[in-house]
């Protein structure tokens, strides 16, 4: 138990330390010239519906209004994994109207919810909400041999039934004609007997 | 700092080696992380069978690399990192899977991209330390091997987790199975030691207990599918792609473990696979933009594991 | 020549009195025999213990040898079991009288080698008190299930394609004046024989079952051993995963079983002096049929071996060069020669001594067949399928301990069952050889002085 809390106690020392020093840089990114950075989606046209393909537009203007060229912006989806909240699935350059514009297909099966980021300056968006969940891309290929497969474990349980009854009928029939020693055949018979008065 | 003692490798019946729990094993992992100098003593820390005992871990070690921290600058990520090695020292949840929180239904899947890799083996040491394997049960094995132009790589295999395994069809009692996400386990209770799995498995994935497992600290629960720890003699085991982790929002054993990054973690539902540098990438896309392969995709296992080649290399010869 | 004897009763006598002096006087070679083979058993039972407790590394197996000794001996055990099949059943059904005086001993020793291989199963898996869930657990689509139940079906078979003659020859047995019909073997017989009358009615019904099961036994045999090759053939390994495997066991088998019980029925011809009723011919005609089936094997192994060398994919190569050039060559080679070819010649070239010829042929044949299902498990089972580095199988003792008891237990528990069941089919021997002398190569001394001997 000493030893455990001895453990611990290293942990929290280090921990505090490395954190302290890991957050200056975090802390740094803060503070983030102003700006406005506005999303938009809109389902393509003729793209298969709302799982199909969208179109995302970003607008980045700076403090002043005007928009901004050149600005790499990236799209970020919502997710939910392993202590992962937000992941890139998009970017693109703004022109000289400040507007990123690129394609998206929704392929993670969580709702659609998505910001976009600048990436030099980091000011972010509101989150758009595309209203859909994804269709993951993966697909199952189906049982090709269908019916055969199917079939199959019938089949063999079928044979071995049919063989079983054929060994089980071959000895019953040479029993049945060579009779038991009428001396195993009594005691049976006095025992179905018994049973029968019993019941009565 | 190696986490265990000399032992010769290979002898039939050798003796268990003593085994530090996982949360003083995340501490020494994180102060040889902080080691700058990759020639020290101690900083390789390959499994290996060399003889020479070390010394344990000293608290003069841990101030000193404290202070070189201070020196240098860490930067943003690599503290992230720190923060959750030090959050994760504690001992990792085992085995009650009915506690753990439910959440979407996920389809697992992992990128290994090769050119990242360097066969360090660290990955293979957090496995089988995490897990009380014994040196031989490599779940996650590194591979050296050579390309078409005489140059060498390194691959890890762990299990392929396959869509289509042929290990759970040619279970004689079902103790392989897999579950709804997509991983297979195997059910140590029910397994009767044919090893008709091993030779079905075309990964060579599979590691059979020929003899006593090593012993485990005290575990709070019972070993099952999900943790099969300690292991029972005469069944098989392998690569569980770490369940009883990720249940809990964590990253595999050797996800964390590699310091490349090389190893990413993935749903192919949620789209999204992460490795242990705090990188977290689109899945599809990375596979598309990488042009990931799997490996003997010819046999129609299709596997759930996906590699980045990158040196125009076959994999696997 | 003349015959020994003109009349069917004294012929029957001599039958009978073959067929029991095993019964009652086994002869001085029995208990020293009995208990050899019974040490070298018990020496294999306590391996075996030996091997549950330490765990299965203990027998040579690592992740890179995770098959070896122990399943070529669940395949050859159950391999030599076919020459009962193939002698009963096959020459049953295609009328050959000749089988008449070898019926019992192939049937006991299919039976008995059966028994023995499967036990096998028990040795090689790691959870031995577990194999009942196999019946309770039983996935269908594993071959090894398909293994339980043929294997278990066909031991069934063979328990009633063994009893049912028996009948009539227990029968016999409990009114045949002297010790068969006294005491103990009394009640044993008029057990087995139930109420056996020997009418015409229940003559005809033991024949009809006997031809059902003997036509059924046959694709059993053909069943069981295929499928015993399916869990080779159903994985993707380089040397296994070949669609020949069915034939190719099936046909090995046979060639083994009756190799077999060419060396079974001479030796126990010599030791219980059957030599009137088994003669050379007889061997020599088991002898043939053995040299058909080395030729239809070493025709599969040269099929199997053609393919891979010439298009098999680079693991199918490394197996057929690690067989006929690499670690394995010399093993290979000796199975080939000694094995198959040798055999071959030493029957099919005529001279003189046949007999011996044909049974030193059939040791070289039943050793050589199990160092070919050795050959068929470890190449493939060590071969790396990821990376160049093959594994290896060490030989420890438990293995070489637990197949030496378990090729021990095949005499043992032939010398055993016939203490209490004749040796030669008594009643099918009347009813076949009838009128027919004994064999015309018999010198008239040996059969005279034989026939007058007691017992």
């Amino acid at each position: 138990m000493a030893r455990r809390t001895r453990v611990i106690g290293r942990a929290a020392a280090t921990t505090l330390l490395v954190a302290g020093l890991g957050l200056f840089p975090a802390s740094a990114l803060a503070d983030s010239p102003p700006g406005s950075l506005t999303v938009q989606a809109e389902p393509a046209p003729a793209s298969g519906g709302q799982a199909g393909t969208w179109t995302l537009e970003a607008r980045l203007t700076d403090a002043g209004n005007h928009p901004l060229n050149g600005q790499t912006v990236e799209f970020l989806l919502g997710v939910d994994f392993l202590g992962i909240h937000q992941v890139v699935v998009a970017s693109a350059v703004t022109d000289a109207s400040g507007t990123a514009t690129t394609a998206y297909r929704p392929t993670s099966s969580s709702e659609q919810s998505l910001v976009a980021r600048a990436v030099d300056s980091g000011i972010t968006s509101l989150p758009v909400d595309l209203g859909v969940r994804g269709v993951p891309t993966v697909v199952a290929p189906t049982n090709q041999l269908g019916l055969v497969s199917a079939l199959a474990g019938p089949g063999a349980i079928g044979l071995a039934l049919v063989v079983w009854a054929l060994l089980a009928g071959a000895l019953l029939s040479v029993l049945r004609v060579i009779a038991w020693p009428r001396r195993l055949v009594w005691p049976a018979h006095r025992a179905g007997q018994a049973v029968g008065e019993l019941l009565e | 700092m190696r986490l265990t003692e000399a032992v010769a490798c290979g002898t039939p019946g050798w003796r268990a080696r003593p085994v530090r729990a996982p949360w003083e094993q995340r501490i020494v992992q994180l102060e040889e992380a902080l080691t700058l100098d990759p020639t020290a003593p101690g900083a390789d820390t390959m499994a290996g069978c060399d003889n020479v005992p070390r010394p344990p871990v000293s608290r003069r070690r841990v101030l000193q690399t404290a202070a070189a921290i201070g020196v240098t600058a860490v930067v943003g990520p690599l503290a992230e990192r720190f923060v959750q090695l030090a959050d994760a020292a504690e001992p990792h949840p085992v085995a009650d899977m009915s506690a753990a929180p439910a959440g979407p239904t996920r389809r697992w899947a992992m990128v290994i991209d090769l050119r990242r890799c360097d066969g360090c083996g660290q990955c293979t040491d957090a496995c089988q330390a995490n897990h009380y394997l014994r040196p031989e049960q490599t779940w996650l094995k590194v591979y050296e091997l050579t390309d078409a132009s005489g140059n060498t790589y390194f691959m890890p295999r762990p299990c392929m987790q396959c869509e289509n395994p042929p290990c759970v069809r040619v279970c004689p009692v079902g103790a392989s199975f897999q579950t709804d996400e997509g991983v297979v386990l195997v059910d140590q209770t029910k397994c009767i030691g044919c090893r008709m799995c091993m030779a079905a498995c075309p990964y060579e994935a599979r590691y059979f207990n020929w003899a006593d497992p090593q012993p485990v600290p005290r575990l709070p629960t019972a070993p099952s599918p999900e943790f099969p720890a300690p292991q029972q003699k005469g069944t098989v085991g392998k690569c569980i792609f770490c369940v009883h982790q990720t249940r809990y929002g964590k990253l595999p054993f050797c996800v964390e473990g590699c310091p490349m990054g090389a190893i990413y973690i993935g749903d192919l539902n949620e789209d999204v696979a992460a490795n242990g540098v705090g990188e977290s990438v689109r899945l599809s896309t990375f596979l598309k933009d990488n042009d990931a392969i799997r490996f003997k995709e010819e046999l129609g296992t299709r596997p759930r594991v996906y590699y980045i080649a990158g040196h125009g290399q076959d994999l696997g010869y | 020549m003349d015959t020994p004897t003109g009349s069917a009763e004294a012929r029957a006598r001599a039958i009978r009195s073959a067929a029991v002096r095993p019964i009652l006087a086994p002869g001085r070679f029995y208990w020293p025999a009995v208990l050899g083979l019974g040490a070298l058993v018990l020496l294999a039972v306590a391996a075996y213990g030996y091997q549950v407790v330490s765990g299965l590394w203990v027998a040579g197996y690592s992740d890179r040898a995770f098959w070896g000794v122990y399943e070529a001996d669940l395949v050859a055990f159950i391999g030599v079991s076919y020459g009962g099949a193939l002698v009963s059943a096959i020459l049953r059904v295609t009328n050959a009288r000749w089988r008449a005086p070898l019926t019992r001993i192939a049937e006991t020793t299919a039976l008995v080698s059966l028994l023995v291989g499967a036990s096998f199963a028990i040795v090689h898996v790691g959870r031995p008190e577990r194999l009942w869930e196999i019946v309770a657990f039983g996935n269908l689509s594993s071959p090894i299930v398909w293994d339980f139940y043929a294997v278990l079906t066909y031991l069934v078979a063979t328990v009633i394609f063994l009893y049912l003659p028996l009948i009539a020859d227990a029968a016999i047995l409990r009114t045949e004046p002297g010790p068969t019909s006294s005491g103990l073997r009394r009640h044993l017989y008029r057990l087995l024989a139930l109420g056996w009358t020997g009418s015409t009615a229940q003559r005809r019904r033991l024949e009809s079952a006997i031809g059902l099961i003997a036509i059924l036994i046959i694709p059993l045999a053909i069943s069981v051993h295929s499928v015993l090759s399916y869990a080779f053939s159903m994985t993707t390994r380089a040397g296994w995963h070949s669609t020949i495997f069915g034939p190719y066991f099936v046909v090995g088998a046979i060639y083994s079983g009756v190799a077999l019980v060419i060396v079974v029925v001479a030796a126990l011809r010599r030791a219980y002096r059957l030599e009137l009723f088994i003669t050379p011919r007889h061997l020599v005609l088991l002898g043939r049929l053995m040299v058909a089936l080395a030729l239809g094997y070493l025709y599969f192994t040269f099929s199997e071996t053609l393919t891979g060398a010439y298009s098999g994919t680079t693991e199918d190569l490394s197996i057929v060069t690690t067989l006929l050039a690499g670690p394995y060559a010399p093993l290979f080679w000796l199975f080939v020669v000694a094995g198959v070819i040798v055999p071959i010649a030493l029957v099919a070239v005529p001279g003189r001594r046949a007999l011996e010829r044909v049974v030193a042929a059939a040791v070289l044949a039943v050793v050589g067949m199990w160092l070919k299902r050795l050959l068929i498990v470890l190449p493939s089972a060590t071969s790396p399928l990821v990376g160049q580095d093959w594994g290896s199988f060490q030989f420890t003792w438990v293995p070489i301990v637990i197949t030496l008891g378990a090729t021990a237990a095949i005499p043992l528990g032939l010398l055993v069952l016939f203490r209490f069941i004749p040796i030669l089919a008594i009643d099918e021997m009347e009813h076949l050889m009838g009128s027919e002398a004994p064999a015309a190569e018999t010198p008239k001394k040996e059969a005279e002085a034989w026939l007058a001997e007691p017992g």
